[in-house]
């Protein structure tokens, strides 16, 4: 990016014509004003207009390389102040060192150098500002396409985000054993099967609802959980037993969607899918003074202390809460005796 | 022919129970909801055919199979295992995917009894399923090994090492030592190479279980596992070693 301006032939091609152009003003300037010969005035621009086009070459990386949104504006403008103040001493005074050896004849010459100091000086002095100004708005432009570069990725980012969220959301494990069963009441037990069908539905429509940034209240997200659940005991059958146990007065909290539901999937993975015996699930959500706390317990059987089974879905609720949060400690695992609790705590957020 | 039914889900087995009426040529003789009890009962009863789900409680699918001695139909029942598929389409008569239709299953069952024809033709000379072609589509994080006390489900964390002795592997955890009729190098291509590496020969060990290596001879290393054991390293195994814990 550093190179944008000189990389470009158009950059090199402004960058001359412009040096070329301040030459030849400088020049006419001098000879008309000042009456100094043409061709003295042209060997004074082109010196003049060979040293502040240097200048403005070192002056590009150093606007570069400093990044306007960082660095303090005072600082800012007292380093460009005591840079001017030095080079444009420097290129004055070697200017007049080198004129007066060429024109050392000139009598008249070197004394309109000497007499013509405070004019030059607030000449240079302006050229320098006008560099760094265009040096400036030339890196605040390219930035500021960058940035909108920048945001369309994001929002493609995020559009494709949201495409995995749903595929995340709808578990295809769950899915067809669900369609399985459904297919198989439909014979044993049609009003069931309806039941199903429509629990099923509703499930699809709330996750196709929802965006990865959705707020939604607590009592419908856990009503959500329910239906969910509910699927579950129709495949798990008299295996699956769950409660969900909520302090009315955090019902009304807004939290993010479809949050709580992979706890229970990841219980449900964790008990009931690997054990025949009878597993229970059970929810609470207990009021805290800056938000709710959810704990989803599940039993734990002798088998699923099997080796890095539990994380994969754990680590995905992880990196949502972390997206949303900024931080991923708020989801806290307890292991103790035979029963794994997941413990999320959710601030309360001020809407 | 005689059916076993492994299956984990009511819904389920009911739904093959319904797709079987009419059918005579076909009794299920056992319904069972895990892969535990369901490898008993088909080392039991020698059915002719089974339908076998992938994910079950206690033992999955692709380990019963491992576990039985006899070596009756397999018609998989699974509802989403990509990668599983492939696998078992060298192993088993059939699979289905779940749901699946009164006619696919009725397809599956025309497969089955060609299958047993051929069979019966061929007597007692015949295909068992190939474990050993799962290896590479399904990574393995516990061992199933059966022996004259029963069943027993190893997680591989357990597993401080692995000895080959022929055609067997001893699986050495602290509890003691199983012994399972595998290849070491079967065994090798299905471990995590980041926690399990072949030392030897003869050995693979869990890197978590080594406590200390020591010189032994020219060109030879001992590690020193939990509980005071000591396996030989050679020295190509020493190498991977040195690559796989950064010493």
């Amino acid at each position: 990016m550093d190179s944008w301006f000189f990389g470009k032939r158009i950059g090199i091609i402004v960058f001359i014509g412009w040096w070329l152009m301040f030459g030849t003003i400088h020049a006419l300037v001098v000879a008309h004003f000042f009456q100094v010969a043409y061709s003295i005035a042209f060997v004074e621009a082109a010196i003049t207009a060979t040293l502040y086009a240097l200048l403005s070459l070192g002056l590009w990386f150093w606007v570069r390389l400093s990044n306007i949104e960082t660095s303090k504006i005072t600082t800012l403008i007292t380093n460009h102040l005591g840079a001017a103040i030095v080079s444009i001493g420097g290129i004055l005074s070697l200017v007049n060192f080198l004129l007066s050896r060429i024109f050392s004849g000139n009598q008249q010459y070197v004394e309109f150098i000497n007499t013509s100091i405070p004019f030059r000086v607030i000449v240079g002095l302006l050229v320098y500002l006008l560099i760094v100004l265009v040096f400036y708005l030339i890196t605040y432009i390219q930035n500021y396409r960058e940035q909108v570069l920048r945001e369309a990725e994001l929002q493609s980012l995020i559009k494709d985000a949201e495409l995995n969220w749903l595929k995340l959301q709808l578990n295809p494990h769950f899915l067809f054993n669900s369609l399985n069963s459904i297919s198989s009441l439909t014979t044993t037990d049609p009003q069931k099967a309806q039941e199903m069908v429509i629990r099923l539905s509703e499930l699809l429509r709330y996750s196709l609802k929802q965006s990865p940034n959705s707020r939604v209240t607590l009592d419908n997200e856990l009503d959500n959980c329910i239906k969910y659940l509910e699927i579950e005991k129709i495949r798990f059958g008299t295996r699956l037993k769950y409660s969900i146990d909520a302090d009315p007065e955090c019902l009304s909290l807004q939290v993010p969607s479809m949050i709580i539901q992979p706890l229970f999937e990841n219980a449900i993975k964790h008990s009931v899918a690997i054990s025949p015996e009878e597993s229970v699930v059970k929810a609470e959500a207990i009021k805290k003074t800056s938000g709710v706390e959810i704990r989803i317990s599940n039993t734990l059987h002798a088998q699923s202390s099997m080796p890095g089974s539990t994380g994969v879905g754990l680590a995905n609720i992880r990196r949502r809460l972390s997206l949303i949060y900024g931080t991923s400690k708020l989801l806290k695992i307890d292991k103790s005796n035979n029963t794994f609790t997941a413990i999320l705590t959710l601030p309360e957020e001020t809407l | 022919m005689r059916a076993i039914v492994v299956e984990d889900e009511e819904p389920a087995r009911q739904l093959i129970h319904s797709y079987l009426t009419g059918i005579d040529d076909i009794q299920i003789i056992g319904e069972y909801a895990d892969g535990y009890s369901g490898a008993i009962a088909i080392n039991r009863d020698k059915p002719d055919l089974v339908f076998l789900d992938i994910q079950l409680p206690r033992i999955d699918g692709f380990e019963l199979l491992e576990l039985i001695d006899c070596k009756p139909q397999i018609v998989f029942t699974t509802a989403y295992d990509q990668h599983a598929i492939e696998a078992f389409e060298r192993n088993a008569t059939d699979y289905l995917l779940k749901p699946f239709s009164r006619e696919r299953f009725l397809k599956a069952l025309d497969k089955v009894r060609e299958q047993y024809q051929i069979r019966a033709g061929r007597q007692h000379d015949s295909q068992a399923p190939d474990i050993s072609s799962l290896s590479d589509a399904v990574p393995l994080n516990r061992i199933v090994i059966k022996d004259s006390k029963g069943i027993h489900v190893v997680p591989l964390d357990a597993v401080s090492y692995f000895e080959a002795q022929g055609d067997y592997v001893m699986i050495y955890t602290a509890n003691g030592r199983y012994m399972k009729k595998q290849t070491l190098k079967v065994l090798e291509n299905r471990l995590n190479t980041n926690t399990f590496i072949r030392v030897h020969r003869s050995y693979i060990v869990n890197t978590g279980a080594i406590q200390k290596i020591e010189r032994y001879e020219k060109g030879s290393y001992l590690a020193l596992l939990k509980g005071n054991i000591r396996i030989k390293i050679s020295e190509t195994g020493y190498k991977k070693l040195r690559e796989s814990l950064d010493f």
